[in-house]
């Protein structure tokens, strides 16, 4: 099974997304949020506990043992601007781990995840004076790439009741810019070609930490402190800010037999990205509120599986028009247990809203397939 | 048969996920990149400066005559327009059959009939209106020019052999008889002559008529030639088909040449082309080279977006002077060690390769623009570090029409003078938020 999902993403891998001037992808990128499909599939808010989400660096004891961790995950996006509409696809690979067991206490991984996906494009066509004439073009300009957060992370049981979690993160990644101005009559006007590639490089520390207050209850949370983020234009570094910190927290339920309830926050400082902008762009420090709920479901063999459902809330970081660009998303899913709890396939739909900003809306399908194993 | 119930389960499961695998393919690689809806709210920007200039590159402008180079023609230009223009075509038979093959066997050649020469016409390229009168001499140096005979690759003195007593045929024909061929008689005692006497024979073709005529023959390039055709018998009777193909073979000692001078065309009489001016076209056919110096910031570090040469026609007073002569305008493709600038003019890509062609009518005046900006571009790639910077400009076709245009050169007064119109874009970055 594993080869069949690595075959997939082999065969998707080539074709990156496309989007055509959406909410979602302004500025620097969208922020995929680094959770696993299961934790948002319960509306993020299991995140600070999930042990394949890349946000708790406390999280990965839930492992148990060492493995891997995949994640594929497919966005169908519809854009709305009056009676026009958009409808894109954009196909993303936002999280993998691998844990390691170190002793009876202890769990290593390295993980990563996607921070900001700046992957799309735009077709339009204009006009420009060349000379005497004026002259009809159709201007291509894609993006493809992100910001990637690359975490050493280890985690350690203090106390049955107490983990405690540090990572070292670094954040790499380019995202490759080219544009192309096609004028219609291809003999008499040149085209217009830039190729761009931009670089980043940072660095950032986080710790966390999960505490079963009761056998009902429990409590996570997690920080990362930004360090230095360069942006790069081959050697030259263009400019340098500080990577976003953030700050999560959320709370667990286990009184209802065979449910968990979640109620997750976040505050991601993403105004700092302020210093590396070379426009106008205004990024926006973002809260995030998740609720979400974790159900045993039917078996499969000898193993439960799990069922999910969520709803969460955020700003992305980038305005638009002067605007924040608010986002909603309803989520459900299951866990399927393919061999005992060793091999699990989860499954999640997001239905994700965004806007209305400056006459815009955006929605999307997000399908999310997430495949842990176990050995 | 019963499967046990963890067999079904795990056929269940692996359909399912065959399934799920199977939609998420489709799902994420059935892309749709059309749009733009968003834009121009949520479409980025693009900073794309472009500057507009124009200035005088020019290093080198000339005019090269002689294209395409005599006998490489893939037409023969048959034109006489009363004391304006007057030319004639040679085709070479060298090689003329002694025997014709009547069977079994070959059979010496001794007597002749309906001789004739088969020329193939591009008809609807040619121009008469009144009938043609045809007429055919030979025109063969050897025969009681034995000055010239040393030296008969010196084709001028064949001009002087279109003369009444080497006449050896005629024809006149209607405008409605002129069709895409063409059968003029040739006197049979000539070529029975030449054939018994294993000497060779060279035909030079002129046209009369009381209109314009000019009649475009297909030549032996274009692989139809114009051929000798005639009836061979040993007697009076048993007459047998006969085709002989053109052929030249001498020069001896340059089969190239020798091959290229199969048949070719005398100028006897064209409108006179001054040396001052650019001139494009005419008979032998007039390219015309011009060599640029462009800044480095626009070659090499910028998108040119257009590139437009601008040249000052004068008018020309000549035949046909109103209607559009087609120019193709064609990249330089010799490199810089290449400083003779006929070869430079030779060495070039096809027509409309790159480039639109040019329509100009000979009497035009004025300012007049031919779009170049595929030759920039290319001069801006690294591929092209040690090429020309340089643009030829042709008729089309070359050497068949004696009509040409004529430009001031850089040597004429600066409003006068060619000049290139530039819009570029320097390279900068994009695309940073």
């Amino acid at each position: 099974m594993l080869r069949s999902i690595m075959t997939l993403a082999l065969v998707c891998a080539p074709v990156l997304a496309a989007a055509q001037g959406t909410l979602s992808t302004q500025g620097f990128g969208y922020p995929t949020g680094g959770l696993s499909t299961r934790a948002a599939a319960a509306g993020g808010a299991f995140g600070e506990f999930d042990f394949s989400s890349a946000r708790n660096p406390s999280a990965p004891l839930g492992w148990g043992r060492g493995g891997l961790y995949f994640q594929y995950e497919p966005e169908l996006r519809r854009i709305a601007v009056g009676d026009g509409t958009d409808n894109t696809t954009t196909a993303r690979f936002p999280v993998w781990m691998a844990a390691i067991q170190m002793g009876s206490r202890a769990m290593g991984t390295i993980a990563s995840s996607t921070v900001l996906d700046r992957t799309w494009r735009t077709r339009v066509r204009g006009g420009q004076i060349l000379g005497p004439d004026s002259v009809g073009y159709e201007e291509t300009v894609e993006s493809a790439g992100a910001i990637n957060d690359v975490r050493l992370g280890a985690a350690v049981s203090l106390r049955p009741s107490l983990s405690v979690g540090v990572g070292v993160h670094a954040f790499t990644g380019e995202n490759r810019m080219s544009l192309t101005r096609r004028f219609d009559d291809s003999l008499r006007y040149g085209t217009l070609e830039r190729n761009l590639t931009i670089g980043y490089l940072g660095r950032a520390f986080s710790a966390g930490a999960t505490w079963r207050v009761t056998t009902n209850l429990a409590i996570a949370a997690s920080a990362r402190a930004g360090g230095v983020l360069d942006l790069r234009i081959a050697d030259t570094v263009l400019a340098s800010g500080s990577m976003p910190s953030r700050f999560g927290a959320a709370v667990r339920f286990d009184g209802v037999p065979g449910a968990s309830l979640a109620v997750s926050v976040e505050r991601t400082a993403w105004s700092t990205l302020g210093d590396l902008a070379q426009t106008d762009l205004v990024a926006n420090d973002a809260w995030e509120l998740g609720v979400g709920l974790e159900m045993t479901g039917p078996r499969m063999g000898t193993t439960p599986s799990q069922l999910y459902v969520g709803y969460r809330s955020r700003d992305l970081p980038f305005s638009v028009a002067g605007e924040i660009v608010p986002e909603r998303f309803y989520s459900a899913g299951a866990g399927l247990p393919l061999s005992g709890p060793r091999v699990v396939l989860d499954l999640a739909l997001q239905r994700a809203t965004r806007g209305p900003v400056a006459g815009v809306s955006e929605s999307a399908w997000i399908v999310s397939l997430g495949f842990t194993v176990r050995p | 048969m019963f499967n046990a119930p963890g067999a079904d389960r795990r056929v269940r499961t692996r359909v399912l996920l065959a399934g799920l695998a199977a939609a998420g393919i489709i799902v994420a690689c059935g892309e749709d990149f059309e749009g733009g809806a968003a834009c121009p709210v949520l479409c980025p920007e693009q900073n794309v400066v472009v500057f507009d200039t124009v200035f005088d590159p020019v290093v080198l402008d000339t005019t090269i005559t002689g294209f395409p180079t005599q006998g490489t023609e893939t037409e023969l230009l048959l034109a006489y327009r009363g004391d304006t223009v007057d030319t004639r075509p040679v085709v070479r038979f060298d090689s003329l059959p002694i025997y014709y093959n009547s069977g079994a066997v070959d059979t010496v050649i001794q007597n002749l009939d309906s001789i004739y020469v088969r020329l193939s016409i591009n008809r609807s390229r040619s121009r008469f209106t009144q009938p043609v009168t045809f007429e055919v001499f030979d025109v063969d140096t050897v025969i009681g020019d034995s000055a010239a005979a040393a030296n008969d690759t010196s084709t001028a003195i064949e001009t002087t052999l279109f003369r009444p007593d080497r006449r050896i045929g005629l024809i006149t024909l209607d405008t409605a008889d002129i069709t895409d061929s063409l059968r003029i008689p040739i006197d049979s005692l000539t070529v029975i002559t030449r054939i018994v006497e294993m000497r060779r024979l060279r035909l030079g073709f002129k046209a009369t008529s009381d209109g314009p005529v000019q009649i475009r023959i297909v030549a032996f390039e274009r692989g139809d030639p114009p051929l000798l055709k005639f009836l061979a018998s040993q007697s009076d009777s048993d007459f047998h088909a006969v085709t002989v193909q053109p052929r030249s073979v001498t020069p001896r000692s340059q089969v190239t040449l020798s091959s290229d001078l199969t048949d070719y065309v005398h100028v006897l009489r064209m409108p006179p082309i001054p040396d001052t001016f650019l001139s494009v076209g005419g008979v032998p056919g007039r390219r015309t080279l011009i060599r640029f110096a462009i800044p480095s910031r626009i070659v090499d570090s910028s998108n040119v977006l257009r590139a437009t040469l601008e040249l000052t026609q004068r008018p020309v007073l000549s035949v046909d002077d109103t209607m559009k002569l087609t120019l193709f305008p064609l990249v330089v493709t010799a490199g810089t060690s290449i400083t003779d600038p006929g070869r430079s003019a030779f060495l070039t890509n096809a027509p409309l390769a790159g480039f639109d062609s040019v329509q100009f009518a000979p009497r035009d005046s004025g300012v007049v623009q031919i779009e170049i900006v595929n030759a920039l571009r290319a001069w801006g790639l690294p591929i092209s570090g040690n090429a020309q910077r340089g643009i030829v400009l042709r008729a089309g076709p070359e050497s068949v029409d004696p009509r040409f245009v004529s430009f001031f050169s850089s040597s004429a007064a600066e409003e006068l003078r060619p000049r290139l119109r530039v819009s570029y874009s320097p390279v900068r970055t994009f695309g940073i938020p």
